[in-house]
């Protein structure tokens, strides 16, 4: 873990009564509050998460537009008048990408008695690995529930969920609870999914995803210890995952498990499986058999999502910036960061890395100092969090470290502050509470806290 | 390690606490121009409350229209109730600029103006829709509400709000001008060539199954969209709390955030979203209002309340106008340069939107244009609103110090 150098800021601050009082802060460090460098956007409030990058080139702001739109709308049934944006499903989780990611924010869990939310969807696989080293489709599902469908279509499955209790106790004595989602697969169309491995998931906020995939391999593997050669209980394993467009195994990036090597195969996936649309990397028809009426059902074109549409989606996604912090540099949240790097929270939450000299898709996001508070690779987080189906090299115990920037503007931006992979923490505290395994240390030593500094922790992490 | 420790020592990071004015910054005493800046937020904020007033009293004569309309659904009353709703976009959509700078219009408490003004509409959740136009999703429960009397058996404002369900996803647009819009036109089934608007059958509120149903929603959208607009023209009434914060606080403060907004419209989410997003896409449900085909009195409403900004003045509805300190008067005192480049960037942004409000047919508009050529209607709007968009923000840049964003 590489120091920054220490800086002290003066905050100068001018009365209105032309006082001028001078107070040093020990630890704010020269422009940590730019979460994306000098690409970050100092729009805050509901919109927070949909500015794009400063600076694009003219064709390409004016295409970051139609990105947005088509991000942001329905798409239709085919056949439609609306060419542009038809051939979902047959079967689908959601009408629009914005139904998983609204406000290009963060999903909503599921609730018990509801049978779908905006943004939750189930994985299914069954044991082994597919031709390519991936989780293994579930004969006539594939290898997520599909609880929607077109008109003379059938869904396929619905998903149900409980909650039990699990209290907890701080060293304070303070109590606590956290809610355990157990989850029921009933309605099956197409044979019995009782026995499959799942794995639950909800959308994350869509910010600074250009700047992770200008992320060099070096740059991640940096702080791969698989074997936990320094002997500070952290490994940090990269997943190596299919690519279909290169058609090689490569360093995996994006989604929950990090089972995506690049943004543009995160998007054509999440088409695919999500809302089931065509793309030239994913061309098939998300219509396992049995399921004859969804394969018998018109489409939308071929692909569904033409060359040109995924291009304005990557250019879309890859320019949306990262908000600025706030409240950075009061003392509460100045004293949270000394208290999240004494923690070693940083083990995993890596602050700070600069984007590679290659990504030419979206130029100006290269040579960026970005601060994502995420290694993007893989550790055992223990069993209470483990969906126990594993992904590629990921095991059913580990997730990829979540970039925590723009955690703490969820809130405002999607009116809750539902989080982990199936929204069952309700808040950032739940969350810290619900690490174990490699986190298991880190978190207990949380716990030891005075209620002072978790409150500063806290700040701090909502400062992100 | 040790030396840049040294180095940064002698760096002082100055961060000016808000809440305190800079405007006694002893290297620019310009008393003038102080007060120059103050007046124009005060400008401002008159015409934002008189431009709000004026869209709630339009509006509270479509809802006039319509409940005439839904009592008596003749051919003439049917008009009566367009011709409402189409006057209540012009005040409407010189108030646009008051957005993206987390004003009542589109705060963090409760975004009203996605219950305002979001589009494009989810019709299909709505009432019927031609076939193939709908996504129709048969696990959507919610489908076809003004059809749907079993899980709605009565529709009122909080049935409405409820199923919008807008915050939970803004793809789920249901209520606010464009679903009144889709209730008195329907959809716009026609090719852009036959310029022929949304031909929703009156039927559709006299013999149709549906026709009873049909004319609540559209009276409980039009009571819902008063709620909505009044709730925002409210705070900024004399007395009102964000009124006197937004009054209160040191002008630069208000004048980055006035700036922001229309700059923001002006490059962003006019040229990006409204106009560009329509050409790329060369699609009719991409325009703002497709169904009355009124998008070109859009752009150039949406236009005008950046113009009326820059120069200061705002003509109500009645033929008076309200007329104070302008951008252009403060920039002048400042950097006349740029002050004579932004007033001539707008000039030719509204040479070029009244060319596109002339032309009428937006949907027609678009045919044949791409984002790469800038020579054609559309695209050379879209070109100078951008040109506008990053003149604001230098303009921004020049009077407050404050960096801003144009693009949305």
């Amino acid at each position: 873990m590489k120091h920054l150098p220490l800086l002290f800021g003066l905050i100068l601050i001018i009365s209105c009564s032309k006082k001028e009082t001078y107070i040093s802060i020990g630890n704010y460090e020269e422009g940590e509050e730019l979460s994306a460098g000098k690409l970050t956007t100092t729009l805050l409030g509901s919109n927070a998460f949909d500015q794009a990058v400063p600076g694009l080139p003219t064709n390409t702001d004016l295409l970051f537009f139609v990105g947005n739109s088509l991000f942001r709308q329905n798409w239709v049934s085919a056949p439609s008048s609306t060419t542009v944006r038809d051939g979902l499903g047959p079967t689908f989780n959601a009408r629009s990408c914005s139904s998983c990611h609204n406000k290009d924010g963060r999903g909503m869990p599921l609730e018990v008695g509801q049978e779908f939310s905006a943004g939750f969807l189930m994985r299914i696989s069954e044991h082994g690995k597919n031709a390519v080293g991936g989780p293994k489709n579930v004969t006539n599902y594939g290898d997520q529930i599909q609880e929607h469908a077109n008109l003379g279509v059938s869904y396929e499955a619905k998903v149900g969920v409980k909650f039990n209790t699990i209290s907890g106790t701080f060293s304070d004595g303070e109590k606590y609870e956290l809610r355990k989602p157990i989850y029921t697969i009933s309605d099956e169309q197409f044979g019995s999914l009782q026995n499959v491995l799942t794995s639950p998931r909800v959308g994350q906020q869509v910010i600074g995803l250009g700047l992770i995939d200008a992320l060099s391999k070096e740059a991640i593997l940096a702080n791969e210890d698989e074997m936990d050669t320094n002997n500070d209980g952290i490994s940090g394993k990269a997943n190596y995952v299919w690519d279909f467009s290169a058609k090689k195994t490569v360093l995996g990036k994006f989604g929950w498990k990090a089972n995506q090597p690049t943004l543009r195969q995160q998007v054509a996936a999440a088409f695919s499986g999500d809302m089931g649309l065509t793309t030239s990397i994913f061309p098939d028809k998300n219509c396992p058999s049995p399921q004859k009426d969804c394969l018998d059902a018109e489409n939308g074109g071929t692909p569904e999502v033409t060359d040109n549409s995924l291009d304005n989606i990557m250019i879309y996604s890859s320019s949306l910036s990262v908000p600025i912090r706030r409240n950075y540099n009061t003392e509460e949240v100045l004293k949270g960061k000394q208290i999240f790097r004494d923690l070693k929270c940083t083990s995993c939450h890596t602050e700070v890395f600069t984007t590679s000299n290659n990504y030419p898709f979206n130029p100006i996001l290269q040579n960026v100092t970005i601060r994502p508070f995420s290694d993007f690779l893989l550790h055992d987080m223990g069993e209470d969090l483990a969906d126990n189906r594993p992904d590629f090299l990921a095991s059913g115990k580990e997730w990829r470290t979540q970039p925590l920037w723009g955690i703490g503007m969820i809130q405002e931006v999607n009116s809750h502050t539902f989080l982990l992979h199936d929204g069952r923490a309700r808040n950032i505290q739940e969350a810290i509470l619900w690490h174990g395994g490699e986190a298991e240390n880190a978190k207990n030593n949380y716990k030891k806290l005075t209620k002072e500094d978790r409150t500063n922790v806290l700040a701090f992490i909502n400062s992100l | 390690m040790k030396s840049i420790f040294k180095t940064t020592l002698l760096l002082c990071t100055v961060i000016i606490l808000k809440g305190c004015s800079k405007d006694d910054n002893p290297t620019n005493p310009d008393n003038n121009l102080a007060e120059k800046k103050t007046a124009f937020v005060e400008n401002y904020a008159n015409i934002v409350l008189a431009s709000y007033e004026d869209s709630v009293t339009k509006l509270n004569e479509l809802k006039t229209a319509v409940d005439a309309f839904v009592a008596t659904p003749t051919a003439a009353n049917f008009q009566v109730a367009k011709d409402a709703w189409l006057a209540s976009r012009e005040p409407y959509g010189q108030t646009e600029a008051y957005r993206f700078y987390d004003g009542p219009i589109d705060g963090s408490d409760g975004e009203p103006e996605g219950y305002i003004n979001a589009w494009p509409l989810d019709e299909a959740l709505i009432d019927y829709v031609a076939s193939g136009t709908g996504g129709q999703d048969l696990s959507d429960s919610r489908q076809n509400i003004v059809g749907n009397t079993n899980q709605y058996p009565t529709l009122t404002k909080e049935v409405l709000k409820n199923i919008s369900g807008y915050n939970e996803n803004e793809s789920n647009v249901t209520i606010g001008f464009h679903a009144i819009e889709f209730l008195l036109w329907g959809q716009d089934n026609t090719a852009p060539s036959a310029k022929m608007s949304g031909q929703r059958p009156l039927t559709d509120y006299t013999t149709d199954a549906n026709a009873t149903r049909r004319g609540q929603y559209l009276k409980v959208a039009t009571e819902l969209l008063i709620d909505d607009l009044k709730s925002v023209a409210d705070q900024w009434k004399a007395d009102a709390t964000y009124r006197k914060a937004f009054l209160g606080m040191p002008a630069d403060d208000a004048i980055s955030m006035i700036l922001t907004g229309a700059a923001k419209l002006s490059k962003g989410e006019l040229a990006g979203e409204r106009m560009a997003v329509a050409v790329e896409n060369q699609s009719q449900e991409d325009e703002h209002s497709c169904f009355s085909d009124n998008t070109n009195r859009d752009v150039f409403l949406n236009a005008k309340s950046i113009n009326n900004i820059i120069n200061g003045t705002y003509t109500r509805i009645d033929g008076t106008t309200i007329s104070g300190t302008s951008l252009l008067d403060v920039l002048a005192l400042i950097n006349t340069n740029e002050s004579t480049d932004l007033a001539t960037a707008t000039s030719e942004v509204m040479t070029k939107v009244t060319a596109i409000s002339d032309a009428e047919y937006f949907d027609f508009l678009i045919i044949g244009e791409t984002l790469d050529n800038f020579n054609k209607p559309v695209m050379a709007a879209v070109l100078s609103l951008r040109k506008q968009g990053d003149l604001l923000a230098q303009s921004g840049k020049t009077i407050t110090g404050k960096t801003i964003d144009p693009s949305v």
